[in-house]
């Protein structure tokens, strides 16, 4: 039977760019992890470390009127309001970024190998590098939600809460290194994840591996650097490096330190690299039935 | 329709009852998921029709005892359902397409019956038992990842009958299984009942139920809507007279006949041998049909019904549910 | 069936020996899943990291057994490797199977419900303690004399700490259904965080009581925390103390999963 007369017709509309599809995959992604109530728990222990800094913030903007001393002494310790600040709030949100993400690599990335939903985005009108960034950009979603954006509101909080609004045109180089920041932890941690999660798709396994790179990594890098006094061991710890490029965005940290920045950056594109190699060749559309 | 008796009963006889149901209901939160359900399951073939959302997988979970009554009580062999003593009377084939991967199909099926408290000679026995009457002897070793679906649904079967329960509960056993494997399935389960053995089985294939089930249970928005065979759930249909495919070589004058008694609503003429009625109370209306052809010597060539099969039956009840 | 017996001639509950046979052969099927898996080989390559950078350790540092312990056994064995084995085992032991959807075929067999977690129980603490006990003694021979000496002052808090955390991550498993995320969540935050907290609430937190019994077993080579400050931010109990609350709290959890387990409808299996 000629398919017209079994009621089909020809697609008439216009179809879109592929990388749209990458936005879908984003938005679905992101829906998913939002539904389960095991996110918003991590969230919520994620948001302890915000809003302690939220209430810092408004104490020392209260105290400071109060007592002009008070605000000094906080600005001694370079608790609020500095580069440093944000960096060492970033870092700590990284941490429970970590969490988040041995959760989500589960849901987002193991998932797909193995309930074949990544046959189902492959047999749509997209290549691989479309669902790869959007997969991407799914797991660097949820690191910008739990890391860049509470920065910035803790960036707007501060200079809302000043006297005028020098505070911002003054630091235009703290929202540089916030989003700085925030771009290398969601382009690192997103690669690697997907990289782990696209060899150890369940959670336990996943979890242990993610825990392992982070943990025990920085063990072994401390403890090579005592054998031989080399500080280039400490670029072993991937923790460690995101730190120091993260908090160069910002201006902060001290630059004649060693292992240097670029040093920090290259072994960073070069793991992003090996990532995205791994990624490629481990994203097929093929079941494979043994 | 006119309500059935209650408790509902799927068995001629009660004394026999397997598995009983005394007010059920189940809720899942705000969701009902079946409402003061009364039924007794006896030996025989009961089928388990309904559409999606009807009740059904709730009904055959608080058999196997894996959910448990908001209110009422499950029992399997006077036992209560979540109990370990009445899942020994129990083997259940869920719908879920689930195994020990690693595992060939004759280990896995070894180890249900391990898991049964059997013995290792006894688990291997009646593994071999139960392989050979899904007819999966010979394919058994392979492991489990690699089976298509028909054998995985053999396999699942399998695990259900090693311990050799009184009642076997299945969920959808024909998807997936090839025209020939079917066959072979349902003479599995008329192989069951002829031991004395209840079997449940819920499917979506409604032309199978037919040839299959002695006693059916429809089943909507969580009610048994009519259980019972389907000649007795068809003559219940008050509303939708039968429809009858007459076939003679006097049929004007036969029709001329029939027109006239009280059980008939209408006829229509479909050509110079054939017409089709519709006809209230089957059973009278096929018993006084019978004497007056043979006692006028009336040639009938061929008499069939056209709209008692369980599909038909199934869609004049959820036509009155929704009416209702 | 032409079989010896049939379940309707069986008695309706399973005698006490064949209930004894299946669980042992539920213990061995556990078991043999859980060893092997990919979270094994996970803990195996952990494992070798930990091993790797204790012998890199032992090249440089003094042979002393309380910088071993200090410096290399509490923050990678007991602070990181044993959870993350009694997390890997205990929480995947009923939710790994729920995770597979396989858990239906424990729940329709004969074994009741509170034997069958009781069961994954013994098989998960099996794996968790085997393995960390095995780690610990490979770690400490790599560390040569110190570690022979460190063995002794772990090997006890290592069997307790992972009798503890193996009831506690079981349980949440069986209770819940992303069970691995939230005994993570927990290890992290009640664990970690409130672990270095200064006052009592550490008290709440398994590695507290580990840390105390090593102290207290390593008092001869003058473990703990050293100084005042150190002492009042630590807090530490006895080991005769740190022993009771964890064998009491292993047995009120494990109660409490046994009975979660038993009138739980894993409506997710199907």
């Amino acid at each position: 039977m000629p398919a017209e007369l079994a009621g089909y017709r020809e697609w008439s509309g216009k179809t879109r760019s592929p990388w749209r599809a990458s936005w879908s995959i984003v938005r679905t992604g992101v829906l998913m992890i939002l539904r389960r109530w095991v996110f918003w728990l991590l969230i919520g222990l994620g948001l302890l470390n915000f809003l302690l800094n939220f209430a810092l913030i408004y104490l020392k903007a209260t105290l400071t009127i109060q007592n002009e001393a008070v605000g000094q002494f906080l600005d001694a310790y370079k608790v609020t309001g500095t580069g440093e600040a944000y960096a060492d709030f970033m870092e700590g949100q990284a941490t429970i970024t970590a969490l988040l993400l041995a959760f989500a690599g589960a849901n987002l990335v193991g998932s797909d190998y193995r309930q074949g939903g990544m046959i189902y985005y492959l047999s749509r009108r997209i290549e691989r590098r479309h669902y790869i960034v959007g997969k991407l950009m799914s797991v660097g979603a949820v690191v910008t939600m739990i890391a860049t954006l509470p920065t910035i509101a803790l960036f707007i909080e501060y200079g809302v809460l000043s006297s005028s609004l020098d505070y911002f045109f003054e630091n235009g180089r703290i929202l540089v290194g916030i989003l700085g920041y925030g771009l290398v932890l969601a382009v690192v941690q997103s690669l690697l994840l997907f990289a782990i999660a696209s060899w150890v798709h369940r959670a336990v396994p996943l979890v242990m591996c993610w825990l392992g790179v982070f943990v025990l990594l920085r063990l072994l890098a401390d403890t090579a650097r005592a054998i031989s006094d080399d500080r280039r061991w400490l670029l072993l710890g991937i923790w460690e490096n995101m730190d120091r490029v993260g908090s160069w965005c910002f201006g902060a940290g001290n630059p004649d330190k060693t292992p240097s920045v670029g040093l920090c950056l290259t072994v960073l594109v070069g793991l992003c690299i090996i990532c995205l190699i791994v990624i490629v060749r481990r994203v097929r559309a093929i079941e494979v039935v043994t | 329709m006119s309500a059935p008796e209650s408790p509902r009963t799927a068995s001629p006889a009660t004394a026999g009852a397997v598995a009983e149901l005394r007010s059920v209901t189940k809720w899942y939160g705000p969701v009902i998921g079946v409402n003061d359900l009364d039924l007794t399951i006896g030996p025989g073939i009961t089928g388990l029709l309904g559409p999606n959302g009807a009740g059904k997988t709730t009904l055959i979970k608080l058999l196997a005892g894996l959910l448990h009554p908001s209110l009422g009580k499950v029992t399997v062999s006077g036992r209560s359902a979540a109990s370990s003593a009445a899942k020994e009377h129990i083997g259940y084939c869920p719908d879920v397409d689930a195994f020990y991967e690693e595992m060939s199909g004759r280990r896995f099926v070894r180890t249900m019956a391990r898991l049964h408290g059997m013995s290792k000679s006894e688990a291997k026995e009646r593994a071999e038992i139960a392989l050979a009457e899904v007819g999966m002897t010979d394919r058994a070793d392979r492991r489990l990842r690699g089976y298509s679906k028909g054998m995985r649904q053999r396999i699942k079967l399998a695990q259900a009958l090693v311990h050799d329960p009184a009642m076997l509960i299945v969920d959808e056993p024909l998807n997936g299984v090839d025209p020939v494997g079917r066959r072979e399935l349902m003479e599995l389960f008329r192989g069951f009942r002829d031991r004395g053995k209840a079997v449940l089985v819920s499917s979506h294939i409604l032309h199978e139920m037919d040839a299959l089930a002695e006693r059916v249970i429809f089943m909507g928005r969580g009610r048994i809507l009519a259980s019972g065979t389907l000649a007795e759930i068809r003559e219940m249909l008050d509303e939708h007279p039968l429809h009858v495919r007459l076939r003679s070589s006097q049929a004007r004058e036969l029709a001329a006949q029939l027109i006239r008694w009280e059980d008939v609503k209408g006829i229509e003429l479909r050509d110079e041998e054939e017409f089709s009625l519709e006809v209230r109370r089957p059973d009278a209306f096929f018993q006084r049909l019978g004497d007056f052809v043979v006692a006028e010597s009336i040639d009938v060539s061929a008499l069939e019904t056209t709209d008692a099969s369980a599909e038909a039956v199934f869609d004049y009840i959820m036509s009155s549910a929704a009416r209702a | 069936m032409s079989s010896e017996k049939t379940a309707s001639e069986r008695p309706s509950a399973l005698q006490p020996s064949a209930l004894f046979s299946a669980c042992v052969h539920l213990l061995r099927l556990t078991l043999s899943r859980q060893f092997w898996s990919r979270q094994t080989v996970v803990g195996l390559a952990l494992s070798l990291l930990c091993v790797m950078i204790t012998f890199a350790w032992t090249l440089h540092r003094d042979p002393s057994s309380k910088r071993l312990i200090e410096m290399m056994l509490v923050p990678a064995f007991l602070a990181f490797l044993m959870p993350v084995f009694a997390i890997c085992y205990g929480a995947s032991a009923v939710g790994g199977d729920r995770e597979d959807r396989t858990l239906i075929y424990l729940l329709i067999t004969s074994i009741p419900r509170p034997l069958i977690y009781l069961t994954k129980f013994i098989a998960a603490w099996l794996l968790a303690t085997g393995w960390s006990v095995g780690v610990l003694w490979v770690l400490c021979t790599v560390a040569g004399q110190p570690g022979n000496e460190a063995f002794d002052v772990f090997l006890l808090p290592t069997v307790f700490g992972c009798t503890a955390y193996v009831s506690l991550f079981l349980l949440v498993g069986a209770a819940f259904r992303h069970g691995t995320i939230i005994s993570l969540a927990y290890w992290f935050f009640l664990e970690v965080l409130f672990g270095n907290m200064p006052g009592i609430v550490k008290r709440i937190s398994v590695a507290f009581h580990t840390r105390c019994m090593v102290y207290e077993s390593g008092s001869a080579l003058e473990l703990g925390p050293a100084g005042r400050v150190a002492r009042e931010m630590f807090l530490p109990v006895s080991g005769e103390t740190a022993r009771t609350v964890i064998l009491i709290s292993s047995a009120i959890l494990l109660a409490a999963g046994m009975l979660i387990f038993s009138r739980r409808e894993y409506r997710d299996l199907s």
